[in-house]
């Protein structure tokens, strides 16, 4: 009885503590809120590990090519809102899709029109950067790294309540 | 088939981690699909917990370390039962942990059918649920077999296989009796895990969260086919004096 008593009393504790925890900390739906401009897109591995002078930046006319039936197709500035709406804007367009995070907040879905969606690995994600990865379909060099700094901050309104 | 015998048999071993093999394999496969997590091996959870704590994304490290505890409590849970209700119902005891499993699995099943709005807040729930009734059957099957059957730790199962493997390249060893029986649980174990995968896979493209409820019937087998053959002795036991005879000679 008396080591019964110890283990739910163990329990009780680790659980209390462990929920005060979590309540502290803020969580991958929260942090993403806000604007974010892509600084720049990347390959995440060289072809060759010898290939010392490997340009790892990708050119504008490549990201055009790959990203040409993505849902992310010349955005610049990502805007998250707190009602799970993406605003996307570029230099001469923008489009409205819808965003949601999965797993444990490392995987970012977003969903376009006619059903269209596409999953990008959080790869980083703190309160003034984010690094995506995805896997880009075309024959270039497997995953594209994407770079994100934080223009502006959700407005307190918009602030998720975990 | 989940009941504890002195001297399980491998054919019974072999009928309770096919079973339960393939609907953790299913299982990890659904959860992968619509929750991107996996919840039936642990191994890449102490990863990934890791990786988390090196980056201190301390959000990330309680969300994960919940889930580790979470599949921790479903094994203690299933054991917990099992000994402290062996004496008094032997069927309840190893019945329970699969009736709690199949009541998670019904849980998620039916949440992602009538409320699930993809929100991270309910995939870290879904997914704790999903660990903690993995871990009640992992625990049960590992409990009734004597450690002989692990239904989702293809760790230890890969790591069994090759030591086997590389044995019956002598033929001192092939010839052993104990040993091939290993080496067919396991093989079962591997390919119903594999098998429950794939038909997840391609059963979800058609029927999506229902794949929950097979996974339930599945489970329901198991602890009917015990509840039958109990039935069945007690009948016999009660009803036919010759198999009453025939029973007590088999246990002696």
């Amino acid at each position: 009885m008396k080591t019964s008593m110890l283990y739910l009393a163990a329990f009780l504790l680790f659980a209390a503590a462990y929920f005060a925890l979590l309540s502290t900390q803020p969580s991958p739906q929260s942090r993403i809120l806000g604007d974010w401009k892509e600084v720049s897109w990347e390959y995440e591995k060289a072809d060759n590990p010898d290939d010392g002078g490997f340009d790892f930046r990708i050119t504008d006319h490549i990201k055009s090519q790959i990203a040409e039936n993505l849902i992310i197709h010349q955005a610049e500035i990502w805007s998250f809102g707190a009602d799970e709406s993406l605003h996307m804007s570029g230099k001469n367009n923008s489009k409205s899709s819808r965003w949601k995070l999965k797993g444990r907040g490392n995987v970012l879905k977003i969903s376009g029109a006619e059903d269209q969606t596409e999953h990008y690995k959080i790869q980083e994600l703190t309160p003034s950067r984010m690094v995506l990865h995805f896997n880009s379909d075309m024959q270039v060099r497997g995953i594209v790294k994407m770079t994100f700094e934080k223009i502006r901050p959700p407005h307190h309104d918009q602030e998720i309540q975990r | 088939m989940i009941k504890r015998y002195r001297d399980r048999t491998n054919r019974e071993n072999i009928q309770l981690g096919a079973l339960t093999a393939f609907s953790a394999g299913m299982v990890n496969v659904v959860s992968v699909i619509i929750f991107f997590a996996f919840t039936s091996n642990v191994t890449g959870h102490y990863a990934i917990l890791a990786e988390e704590i090196s980056k201190g994304n301390w959000y990330e490290v309680l969300v994960v370390g919940g889930w580790i505890l979470l599949f921790f409590l479903g094994n203690f849970t299933s054991n917990l039962a099992v000994i402290n209700l062996n004496k008094s119902n032997a069927y309840l005891a190893h019945s329970l942990p699969i009736i709690l499993e199949i009541l998670c699995l019904l849980a998620v099943g039916t949440y992602i059918q009538f409320y699930y709005r993809e929100t991270l807040f309910e995939t870290e729930l879904m997914v704790s649920l999903m660990l903690f009734a993995m871990g009640l059957q992992n625990g049960l099957t590992a409990t009734v077999s004597n450690a002989a059957v692990k239904t989702t730790h293809l760790t230890g199962l890969t790591t069994d296989l090759g030591i086997l493997a590389s044995m019956f390249t002598k033929k001192e060893y092939r010839e052993r009796p104990e040993l091939r029986d290993k080496m067919r649980l396991l093989l079962s174990i591997m390919v119903s895990y594999v098998t429950g995968g794939v038909c997840a896979g391609l059963i979800y493209l058609r029927v999506e969260y229902n794949v929950f409820y097979i996974v339930c019937l599945f489970l329901l087998v198991v602890i009917g086919y015990d509840f039958y053959r109990i039935e069945v002795a007690n009948f016999l036991s009660k009803k036919q004096p010759y198999y009453r005879k025939t029973l007590k000679n088999q246990a002696a």
